[in-house]
């Protein structure tokens, strides 16, 4: 049973903020983890599987952009969805931010429906073919 | 929203409120209420060319319940009844076009001698003529009771004339309330008796609440409220806006933070002068308030008015670009109401844009507003921006808003404004934050 429960990492330094992500994803079935740092991330990353990562790309030390790109490069982990947690952004900026690697964003502020879309499009497999 | 149309913002708001919401009448809705039922007969003028058509609206008038106490057929007749009445009708039906003069002259008049008075234009000119005379009366101050062509329908007249009365009740205050003195100001201030009233914003396509706007409010000694209409101006004179709007950003703050920690996702917007953004104190203030609460900075919106971010330009990029690196979004407020450079536009950092009420109301019976409500929410989307519709309060004017691209709505068909604790409440009520729209 307990391999059917999907696991997600939130990474934000923000409590309010990811106390209330965490809220939304048990709400919808999800087995929510969450740290405020990208070097905390990196490190449960490296012990753990987790099926989604939802990352805040403003963090003190190291970077949002930094954390993915190690996921992708250093850790390899090519296939695990990544989406960027950020404030409001210019097209070009979205543009930016996908080429780093990430796989979609959630635009601050969210909503209860944001999460859902973002946990419906993991669960069809939505960013596995633009990942592989 | 500018101070400008606070006005008629907040006489809205609160009789709005006193219509659908019984009990909370005793605010401010009293007075209002009480004049009106002082005036036991309503009277009439008819001014209109031609005997026969004059007489057959009279005849409508009078049978849709109003004393016609006198009809004229042309200016001069007119004016002569200005001189010679002490008191003027509490309607004028007048036509456009007359041998000595035009409507346009008599809707001046009107608003020099008689601005308690209602204006209800009927004529056979072309409609953007008759809509230029409605445009006229209500930039004079007046009410406009409604407009008809020539040959007129007796049953849309009456509908038009039933409607006036509630209108009248809506907007007519009994006399306009002195300014407030500096020391009031700073007594409402100290007694930190300055209120944050919040209106929700919502989601068109899913349905959710996601946000508030906050709104400025303040109780007198006696217990009465006082809209912005009677502050704003009065605030800024005395140099106290900064630090009154700070009181509204430190509740508005302080309620996000606590709808997030209780699970709801709401985020909320403050109205801010651009007076107050080029101060640099200000603004570390407002940072400090979201710090304080360890709130991230991008559920608050600061909302400036298209009049303010049309400024200088340097300054208005100096001051939006700021408050951004702070974290915070900002929004351009009552859009179409300034005369906005599309390149001024393109240079700040909005992520908001909200069109004005005024284009709102009523859009889905005229095609000038739908014209301009479309072009507004396609030019904000295309500049990749939320597109707000504010004062949404039908179905239809939803639809429409709906259909031209707007993400969001805020407006009575939502909910009114309402205290912080009344709103935490309505919030709870909800199920996931969706209210029940057209349901």
């Amino acid at each position: 049973m307990s391999t059917l429960v999907r696991r997600v990492l939130v990474v934000d330094d923000n409590q309010l903020n990811s106390r209330l992500v965490t809220l939304f994803l048990k709400k919808l079935g999800w087995e929510a983890q969450a740290v405020d740092s990208g070097a905390l991330a990196l490190n449960l990353l490296a012990s753990q599987k987790f099926d989604l990562v939802l990352l805040d790309l403003r963090m003190p030390g190291v970077s949002g952009e930094q954390v993915c790109r190690a996921i992708r490069d250093e850790m390899g982990l090519r296939a695990l969805p990544v989406i960027a947690y950020t404030a409001h952004s210019m097209p070009e900026e979205m543009a930016r931010i996908l080429a780093t690697g990430f796989n979609g964003l959630l635009i601050k502020p969210i909503s209860f429906s944001d999460v859902k879309r973002t946990c419906d499009d993991v669960v069809a497999g939505v960013f596995e073919s633009a990942t592989a | 929203m500018s101070a400008a149309m606070a006005d008629f913002a907040f006489s809205r708001t609160e009789c709005g409120a006193d219509a659908r919401r019984g009990e909370r009448s005793n605010d401010s809705g009293i007075q209002m209420r009480s004049a009106v039922a002082a005036i036991p007969i309503r009277t009439a003028w008819i001014v209109i060319n031609g005997a026969q058509q004059a007489d057959a609206i009279a005849a409508i008038i009078a049978d849709a319940g109003w004393a016609v106490l006198h009809v004229a057929h042309n200016m001069a007749e007119a004016d002569a009844l200005f001189a010679r009445e002490e008191r003027v009708a509490d309607l004028i039906v007048t036509g456009l076009r007359f041998a000595d003069g035009d409507g346009f002259q008599l809707i001046r008049k009107l608003a020099r001698h008689a601005r308690q008075s209602a204006i209800f234009v009927i004529s056979n000119q072309q409609r953007a003529v008759i809509k230029t005379a409605a445009a006229l009366a209500e930039a004079c101050g007046l009410t406009l009771a409604g407009i008809a062509e020539q040959p007129i329908e007796p049953q849309a007249l009456r509908l038009e004339l039933s409607r006036l009365e509630c209108r009248t009740r809506k907007l007519k205050p009994v006399a306009p309330a002195p300014a407030l003195s500096r020391h009031e100001l700073m007594s409402l201030l100290d007694r930190e008796a300055i209120l944050t009233w919040l209106q929700p914003k919502l989601r068109i396509v899913s349905g959710e609440v996601v946000g508030f706007e906050a709104l400025m409010r303040a109780r007198e000694d006696n217990g009465k409220l006082i809209g912005p209409d009677r502050m704003v101006a009065a605030l800024a004179t005395h140099g106290l806006l900064d630090q009154a709007t700070l009181c509204i950003a430190r509740q508005t703050i302080a309620f996000v933070a606590r709808c997030l920690d209780q699970g709801m996702a709401v985020s909320a917007s403050i109205n801010v002068s651009m007076q107050a953004l080029s101060n640099l104190a200000f603004c570390q203030a407002l940072s400090d308030a979201v710090e304080s609460v360890y709130l991230d900075p991008s559920w608050i919106t600061i909302e400036i008015t298209e009049t303010d971010a049309m400024a200088d330009l340097a300054s208005v990029i100096e001051n939006t670009g700021r408050i951004r690196m702070f974290g915070f979004n900002i929004a351009i407020d009552d859009f179409g109401t300034a005369y906005s450079s599309l390149f001024q536009l393109s240079r700040i950092p909005f992520s908001e844009l909200k069109i004005e009420r005024g284009f709102v109301t009523g859009v889905d019976r005229d095609s000038g507003k739908q014209a301009i409500v479309a072009a507004c929410a396609h030019l904000g989307a295309s500049l990749g921006l939320h597109v707000v519709a504010e004062g949404v309060e039908t179905a239809a004017e939803l639809e429409y808003v709906t259909r031209v691209g707007c993400a969001q709505i805020q407006g009575y068909l939502v909910a009114p404004p309402m205290p912080p604790s009344e709103a935490l409440e309505w919030l709870r009520g909800l199920e996931d934050l969706r209210f029940p729209i057209g349901q």
